[in-house]
């Protein structure tokens, strides 16, 4: 969080992170030291409380993900899901689509895991930031939630070979 | 409601791109391509000794940040 107190112009305080210099706490974890942290993201502490439900129902997902429960994960996709990765020319389309892949990339990485680092809810969009364990690659997911369901999501990693940089172990 | 800003690093200009046509429009959010470092390093400007210290006392969480990810979430209060 920005400590600017009487400043309410978005331009100006822009333009003074960018160009001049203001001071910033910026969210990373939940204990401030830098270090990655647990999937659980103080949900009011980054969104606003009208959109805070976003923000858990894609925190659950992440949250099955990370049990590698491949049937909770696809119970909250909508029957008109559509999954994209950057770079991969395919997408996803289904839940059943997304079953098969996400037992595919589990049995290719079984130690796969994602930590949440920070999170940005915007109307039904969630932008949530993370790094994939356990060779600590980051990247972000947006999910767009047609109420509480999942209907789109947009991964991109950092790593330009994606879920294959996962295999590398943590420096 | 707080405004919040997505930063993204001049590395990642398909992240930069697809996310301000994402949140084109949303009054909550805006997402903002890190110019600083692009300018200072294309631009090779001389930077006086002061405002030097002074940039890097002012924003070393965003530089350290992008130094290691593609972007950075940052709340304005």
């Amino acid at each position: 969080m920005i400590q600017h107190p009487g400043k309410t112009d978005v331009g100006e305080i822009r333009d003074r992170i960018l160009d001049k210099g203001i001071t910033v706490r910026i969210v990373r974890d939940g204990n401030g030291s830098g270090a990655p942290a647990p999937s659980a993201v103080g949900a009011g502490e980054l969104s606003s409380a009208s959109e805070a439900p976003a923000l858990r129902i894609v925190q659950k997902a992440f949250d099955a993900w990370n049990d590698h429960d491949v049937e909770r994960y696809t119970a909250m996709l909508d029957e008109g899901y559509v999954g994209e990765t950057h770079h991969t020319a395919s997408a996803l389309r289904g839940p059943e689509d997304a079953r098969r892949a996400m037992k595919s990339i589990l049995e290719a990485f079984p130690d796969l895991r994602f930590t949440i680092e920070s999170a940005l809810t915007v109307g039904d969009d969630v932008l949530v930031s993370w790094r994939a364990l356990p060779s600590e690659v980051p990247g972000c997911t947006v999910t767009r939630l047609q109420g509480r369901r999942i209907t789109h999501t947009w991964t991109y990693w950092d790593a330009p070979n994606g879920f294959q940089s996962t295999a590398t172990s943590p420096r | 409601m707080a405004r919040q800003l997505v930063i993204v690093a001049r590395e990642h200009p398909d992240l930069y791109f697809y996310l301000r046509e994402r949140f084109a429009g949303r009054a909550q959010a805006e997402v903002l391509l890190d110019r600083r470092l692009g300018q200072r390093r294309a631009e090779q400007l001389p930077v006086p000794s002061e405002r030097r210290r002074q940039d890097r006392r002012a924003r070393p969480d965003i530089d350290t940040v992008l130094r290691s990810r593609s972007h950075v979430i940052v709340t304005l209060a």
